[in-house]
């Protein structure tokens, strides 16, 4: 079966032109973020998806990439472009050392080295005076000149079909299959003659090179760089949306990445949601009374007594909030919670998506997408590299 | 000359002395038979062969070199094929991949051409497709070439190992209780098989057996363990009539 | 000047081995490295903020703190942890890194991204001096629990029905099923037991130098996680020792002369500190190799 033309044009004109219509030029900032976020997730996707080892210390990769894009353009006065292929280049070398220590170090230990080592990068390797402008940060110019994002955006995604050609092209040959075999069973692939360390170090190094270029993306889209860009939060929110996106499913890792970065448009774009998380103290009750409906519902049907109480309990709280009562001691709490913001919103959905998906759906977005992206693709190149659930990682290795 | 030859080998688990000082070796052209109750460190040894397990003393040799420092994808590489007791497959992968995947060595590109897509790459990967295709025929395998792996019935993912590890051209196989879960008439089958791959791929095979018929009609030697030493070594009528034999036998049985 | 670093390294590390205590307890019980466990204690604190702040007795506050720290580590197990008890380890991992940045999202909200001071239970700064450096009384109490607790763990485990069934429900858990345990049970104890470990924590560290959000997994996560490797993650005097370890390598490398144009030494020192120690002995110091 060949690809379906007509809505792989569609597809093009969502991502190529649809923006122009919708979007001020300014927005453009946020999409290219979304671009970037794509980059990283496909990245980790290598690690944790391809490889089977876990990365907690992901916006370590990255900011390594930032801070050498930006030292190399506006210390060395080097093109955008060179900037670029050193920030690969770092993040490819950088993440090989840390692959090294994942041959000693192995299982649930070593999620704990790139936990400290994400921290230990914000701390001490981006506070380097001279590479990274210490906690002042550095200077990282948008190429296409200061605040004009919508070319700028058009680069990114040239990068993000970059990345996307070479995971493609990486998990259609030799490499692919070795890091596929010795993910689930290195024995087994050692035996068929697969130099097994030597192909984890390459998925390090193909993933650090990504997310040196998703770095060197970030930072000039930014046009500035400084080392607290870089927290263990953010590393966790990478970790959360590539699982969220379905491990090993490119559609679902990009769709969910970029979701997570465009939160604070999706939500200016939805009519009244702005102006009802600006005004917690109505918006609150509501959800309170949905979650306790949702308890109730959940309750009766699995037979958990205890859902049932409490959900009946927040539906009737909730409720008398709600309603013209007036209930004495609540409310006025109420009154004083802070207005919610919308970039704070993606910390508290995305979690709450991240327990969906590995309790009910372990294949993520990817897998609901499936059907559609077989259809649209005809089987002839799988957008996908497999079906894709947590159960392999690390524990294989451990 | 030996294809492949263990001089002294031992190997200790702690307490454990799974491997005493056992030395075997396989010559062109031979099917040779390892024998032996549970637990008396037939898996030991071929780890030890195989590279997955150091040795405590002892020496490998394949073709008379010496190996025993060897990671084990470097013996693969020199045509050494082994299956596992328990299947050893890419599980999720299918069996078509499967066999991709056990071309690894034979692929001809490096793995910075697959990434970037070289040309070379993808004409390769038609020649690799079409090796498997051809393996998969061979083997009678065809019709389960686009299924995953693991979820065959396990007879069939004894077949596909098989098959995998056929594709990456050994010269000498290792086999870890090849017909395990297959009745009398499918062991059978299966030594008329082995027999004939020999036949046509020139082949030395090593294996791990418990059907007695089958070492019988198909071992050219055969080397019987218990305890992690070596019992009895001879032609297989010898070893099976062998009263030493017969007691590790009998002895596991009653136990 | 060792000696004094010693004594700083002691203090903050006993805060470290309080985080550790709550990481061994869940990994002991249930193999998880459990990533909420410094939300635990920050979600405490702003509990315990919002409670001052509204007029509440402090005694009584923190008892509110812990319950809320509670009611949080009960939540994540029924919500969180028991639906993936057939999950691999590294699932539950990245659940709970959900949780903690749910959390934090959460106290974001409410208190805004401003650093607070607080209140500490106990107010005299210049009681005790050991070499030239005042103990406050809050880090005293802070040792003294952390011993306290320690100590009483170790007690539970080895003696009560409770802590032997915990034990053994993590090896076995259908036989201990069979034996008329209720393994559910458990788990709910122990998450709460955790939860509130790590409620004491932030109650009695929050107030030391302020806290935003996030705070107690930024001072303490990494280290507690280091303190409890060196500990050999099972041993619950071992977590407390290795707090101990943790803040006197901390402190000797912050007051380095030759670590001096180090950034982030603490941070530097924690990362090598902790990488040495798997690569030497991946079952940590005072662990048993399994
Ligand atoms: N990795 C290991 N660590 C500790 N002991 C081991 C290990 N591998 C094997 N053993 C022990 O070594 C002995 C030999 O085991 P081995 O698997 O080689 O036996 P076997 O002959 O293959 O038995 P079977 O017929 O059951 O496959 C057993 O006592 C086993 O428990
Ligand atoms: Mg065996």
């Amino acid at each position: 079966m060949t690809p379906r033309v007509a809505p792989l044009l569609a597809l093009a004109a969502v991502v190529l032109v649809l923006p122009r219509l919708v979007f001020d030029s300014a927005d453009f900032a946020l999409l290219s973020l979304a671009v970037v976020y794509a980059i990283v997730g496909l990245s980790l996707n290598v690690l944790i998806g391809y490889a089977g080892t876990i990365s907690l210390g992901h916006q370590a990769f990255v900011g390594i990439g930032a801070f050498t894009s930006a030292y190399v353009v506006t210390e060395l006065r080097q093109p955008f472009i060179v900037g670029v292929l050193a920030a690969a280049a770092l993040g490819g070398a950088q993440a090989m050392i840390l692959g090294g220590l994942a041959l000693r170090v192995t299982g649930l230990y070593f999620a704990l080295v790139t936990l400290s080592y994400g921290v230990f990068a914000q701390d001490t390797l981006f506070g380097i005076k001279a590479i990274t402008g210490g906690g002042a940060g550095r200077a990282a110019p948008t190429p296409t000149g200061d605040g004009n994002f919508v070319p700028y955006y058009y680069i990114c995604l040239a990068f993000l079909g970059l990345v996307l050609w070479l995971d493609w092209r990486m998990m259609r040959s030799k490499t692919g299959r070795a890091l596929t075999a010795l993910r689930q069973d290195p024995r087994v692939a050692a035996s068929l003659g697969i130099p097994v360390k030597a192909y984890l170090l390459l998925g390090f190094a193909v993933s650090g090179v990504f997310a040196g270029i998703a770095g060197a993306l970030f930072a000039h889209g930014n046009g500035f760089v400084v080392s607290n860009d870089f927290s263990l939060q953010l590393g966790i929110l990478f970790v959360l949306m590539t699982v969220v996106g379905g491990l090993r499913s490119r559609t679902g890792i990009v769709v969910s990445a970029a979701l997570t970065a465009v939160v604070p448009l999706i939500i200016r774009e939805i009519p009244g949601l702005e102006s009802a998380l600006a005004r917690p103290e109505r918006t609150v009750p509501v959800v309170v009374l949905v979650a306790g409906l949702v308890a109730v519902g959940v309750g009766v049907l699995r037979g958990g007594r205890a859902a049932q109480v409490v959900g009946v309990a927040m539906v009737a709280l909730s409720a008398a909030v709600l309603s013209p009562l007036h209930v004495p001691g609540v409310e006025p709490q109420l009154e004083q919670l802070p207005a919610l913001d919308p970039s704070m919103l993606r910390l508290i959905v995305l979690p709450a998506l991240v327990v969906m998906t590995l309790r009910t759906a372990p294949g993520g977005l990817g897998q609901q997408l499936r059907p559609v992206v077989r259809w649209v693709c005809g089987g002839r190149f799988s957008l996908d590299a497999g079906p894709g659930d947590l159960r392999e990682v690390v524990d294989a290795r451990a | 000359m030996p294809v492949l030859e263990a001089d002294g080998i031992s190997v200790r688990f702690g307490g454990v002395q799974a491997v005493r000082d056992v030395s075997v070796h396989v010559g062109e052209w031979e099917v040779v038979g390892i024998i032996g109750p549970n637990g008396a460190g037939k898996t030991t040894l071929f780890n030890v062969l195989t590279g997955f397990q150091r040795p405590n003393t002892g020496r490998v040799r394949f073709e008379g070199d010496d190996i025993t420092g060897e990671p084990v994808h470097r013996r693969a590489a020199l045509g050494m094929g082994r299956t596992f007791q328990n299947v050893g497959l890419v599980k999720a992968a299918t069996v078509l991949d499967n066999l991709l995947t056990a071309q690894h060595m034979a692929v001809g590109y490096g793995a910075v051409a697959g990434i970037v897509g070289s040309s070379l790459a993808f004409e390769r990967e038609r020649a690799v497709r079409d090796e498997a295709a051809r393996l998969l025929e061979l083997l009678g395998l065809l019709p389960v070439a686009d299924l995953v792996a693991g979820r065959l019935p396990y007879g069939l993912r004894k077949q596909v190992e098989l098959a995998t590890v056929l594709a990456t051209h050994p010269k000498v196989l290792l086999l870890d209780e090849p017909t395990s879960g297959m009745g009398p008439e499918e062991a059978e089958a299966f030594g008329e098989r082995l027999l004939a791959l020999r036949r046509e791929l020139g082949l030395s095979v090593l294996m791990i057996e418990h059907h007695v018929p089958l070492v019988a009609a198909v071992c050219d030697y055969v080397y019987c363990m218990n305890f992690g030493e070596l019992l009895v070594e001879g032609k297989p009528d010898d070893v099976r009539s062998h009263p030493e034999v017969v007691r590790a036998y009998l002895g596991d049985e009653a136990a | 000047m060792t000696a004094q670093a010693l004594v700083i390294g002691i203090i903050t590390g006993a805060a470290y081995g309080l985080v550790a205590l709550g990481l061994v307890l869940v990994y002991k019980s249930s193999g998880v490295l459990n990533f909420a466990q410094g939300e635990f204690g920050t979600v405490a604190v702003y509990a315990l903020w919002l409670g001052t702040t509204h007029g509440i007795p402090y005694v009584l506050a923190v008892l509110i703190a812990l319950g809320v720290a509670a009611v949080f580590g009960f939540v994540t197990e029924r919500v969180v942890v028991r639906p993936l008890a057939d999950a691999p380890r590294v699932t539950v991992l990245v659940a709970t890194a959900g949780v903690a940045l749910l959390a934090v999202g959460l106290e974001l909200w409410i208190g805004q991204a401003q650093i607070r001071p607080i209140a500490p239970a106990l107010r005299r700064q210049d009681r005790l001096r050991i070499l030239n450096v005042y103990i406050s009384d809050q880090r005293l109490l802070i040792i003294l629990t952390v011993v306290v607790v320690a100590l009483v763990l170790r007690w539970v485990f080895t003696r009560t029905f409770l802590g032997l069934a915990v034990l053994a429900a993590s090896e076995e858990p259908t036989g201990t099923r069979l034996m008329g345990v209720r393994v559910e049970r458990l788990s709910s104890a122990v998450w709460v037991l955790a939860a509130l470990l790590g409620g004491v924590a932030g109650v009695l560290t929050g107030p030391l130098s302020g806290f935003g959000p996030g705070f107690l997994t930024s001072s303490a996560l990494v280290a507690g996680f280091t303190a409890a490797v060196i500990g050999g993650f099972t041993s619950l005097p071992g977590a407390f020792l290795g707090g101990v370890v943790v803040g006197v390598i901390q402190s000797l490398a912050t007051s380095a002369s030759w670590l001096a144009d180090v950034p982030g030494p603490q941070t530097a020192a924690l990362f090598v500190l902790l990488v040495v120690i798997l690569l030497a002995r991946p079952q940590g110091i005072l662990g048993r190799a399994s």
